[in-house]
C-alpha cells in the first residue's frame, strides 16, 4: 500500500492531521491482511473437481469417438467421387460425330474481348425462378446435442456426406445408392463441434 | 499474486493451451493451481460458500469447453480465469439481489468486543456491505494481492480505475470500521 512510502511517512512526522490518517491507513492495511491470511486455507470443496474433471474426460471421450466416423464419412465420400468419375467416363455414350466446318476453331492466342454489339431483338423475360421445394429430416443432436437449445452463437453448413452418414444416426440407406451423397444440414458450435444433423432431400 | 504462476515447470498458460488440446493432466493441473483462488474470490464477493463453490465449479466447466477461448495478447491466464469468475459472481449476485431485493448485507456490529476474530468478521462484513465494483477492487487487490495490472486485466478496466475505485473502497471501509479503529477526527478529502 500506499502508505508505506517514505515520503508520506516523513510528512506524517510533522503533519499530525496526515500522521492520523496514516495510521488508519496502515491499520486498514494490517486487517485486509489478516484476514486474506485467514482466508488463505479455502478452497473449493472436492466434489467440484470431481465434476469438473469428469466433463472434461466425457468431453474429450465423445470427440474422440466421433473421429473415425467422420473420417470414414470423408474417404468414403472421396473414394465415392473417384468411382462416379471412373464410372461415368465408362458409361457415357460416345459423342455423336460432329461435321468439322461446324467446330469453331479455338483461338491460338488470347483474344481482345468481342465488341458489344447493340441486340436487336430483345430477349424474353425470364420466368421467375420457382422456390425448390425441399424435404428435410428433424434436427438429430449428434453428442452432447442435448444441450443444443444453449449454444450462443451456432452456426448451420449445407454438406454433401456419403450416404453411410445415414446408418452412423440409426436411418435407413438404400444400399444400391450407397455411393450417391447425401445432403445434410450440421449444426456446430463455437468449438466447430457438430451438435446436430438433418438430411435434406 | 504472480501474473503467471509455475507449476514446477509449467506456466498457467502453457497449461491452457494443453488443456485446449484436450490434455487432461494439463487441465487438473491448471484447476489444481488456480481453483482456490477463485473460490476465495468468489466468497468474498457473494459472502456465501456454495456460490463460491458454484462459480468456482462453473469458470472450471466453462474453460473445460472453450479453451481456445484464451488470447495471451489479452493477458495472463489469471485475468483470463478471473475475468470469467466475475462474470459469473456478478450474474450470481444480481440473481439474488433480483430474489430478495430487500436483502442487505448486515452492518458490521460496531460495537461489538473487540477481538482479533470479530475484527476478522466485522472486516469481512464491511467488505460485503460495499458497492461491487469497489468491493471487487479491494478483493483482488488486498485479499488476493493482484497487481494493479491484472485486477485490470481481470475486471476489464485501465489501471487508473482500478486504482480510484481501490482508494475509495478503502475510504468506505475506514468509515465503516471506524469505531473499531477509534478513531475521533473526520476522515475528509478521501
Amino acid at each position: 500500500m500506499e502508505a508505506g512510502s517514505a515520503e508520506a511517512a516523513r510528512h506524517a512526522e510533522t503533519c499530525p492531521r496526515c500522521a492520523a490518517r496514516l495510521a488508519d491507513v496502515r491499520w486498514l492495511a494490517g486487517v485486509l491482511r489478516e484476514v486474506a491470511v485467514e482466508a488463505r486455507t479455502l478452497e473449493a470443496p472436492p466434489r467440484v473437481e470431481a465434476v469438473v474433471m469428469r466433463a472434461f474426460r466425457e468431453r474429450q471421450a465423445a470427440r474422440r469417438s466421433w473421429w473415425p466416423v467422420w473420417a470414414a464419412a470423408a474417404a468414403a465420400l472421396a473414394v465415392a467421387g473417384f468411382v462416379a468419375g471412373v464410372w461415368g467416363a465408362r458409361t457415357l455414350p460416345p459423342p455423336p460425330a460432329v461435321p468439322v466446318a461446324a467446330i469453331p476453331a479455338a483461338p491460338t492466342a488470347p483474344a481482345a474481348p468481342a465488341p458489344r454489339v447493340a441486340r436487336a431483338v430483345k430477349r424474353p423475360p425470364r420466368p421467375a425462378r420457382q422456390p425448390k421445394t425441399e424435404v428435410a429430416t428433424e434436427f438429430i443432436p449428434l453428442p452432447y446435442g442435448s444441450d443444443l437449445p444453449r449454444l450462443e452463437r451456432p452456426r448451420m453448413l449445407r454438406m454433401r456426406l456419403p450416404r453411410t452418414a445415414l446408418w452412423s444416426v440409426g436411418l435407413p440407406m438404400n444400399v444400391e445408392r450407397a455411393l450417391e451423397p447425401v445432403k445434410a444440414d450440421v449444426v456446430f458450435d463455437e468449438d466447430g463441434m457438430a451438435r446436430a444433423i438433418r438430411f435434406v432431400k | 499474486m504472480k501474473a503467471s504462476r509455475m507449476n514446477g515447470h509449467v506456466s498457467d498458460e502453457e497449461l491452457l493451451r494443453r488443456m485446449a488440446a484436450g490434455d487432461a493432466e494439463a487441465f487438473a493441473a491448471l484447476y489444481r493451481s488456480r481453483q482456490a483462488a477463485i473460490y476465495r474470490y468468489a466468497l468474498h464477493m457473494s459472502g456465501s460458500g456454495e456460490a463460491a463453490a458454484d462459480v468456482t465449479q462453473e469458470v472450471f466447466l466453462q474453460v473445460g469447453r472453450d479453451g481456445r477461448g484464451y488470447r495471451p495478447e489479452r493477458g495472463t491466464a489469471a485475468a483470463y480465469l478471473f475475468g470469467i469468475a466475475r462474470n459469473l459472481v456478478l450474474k450470481h449476485l444480481a440473481r439474488a439481489r433480483a430474489q430478495a431485493p430487500l436483502q442487505e448485507v448486515a452492518a458490521p456490529d460496531l460495537l461489538a468486543d473487540v477481538t482479533r476474530r470479530e475484527t476478522i468478521d466485522a472486516v469481512r462484513k464491511a467488505v460485503l456491505s460495499l458497492p461491487e465494483h469497489y468491493r471487487e477492487a479491494v478483493v483482488l487487490c488486498d485479499l488476493e494481492e493482484m497487481d494493479y495490472s491484472e485486477a485490470a486485466a481481470a475486471l476489464g478496466c485501465a489501471v487508473g480505475t482500478v486504482r480510484s475505485r481501490l482508494h475509495r473502497g478503502r475510504a468506505m471501509l475506514l468509515e465503516k470500521l471506524r469505531p473499531r479503529r477509534g478513531v475521533t477526527h473526520e476522515l475528509s478529502g478521501v
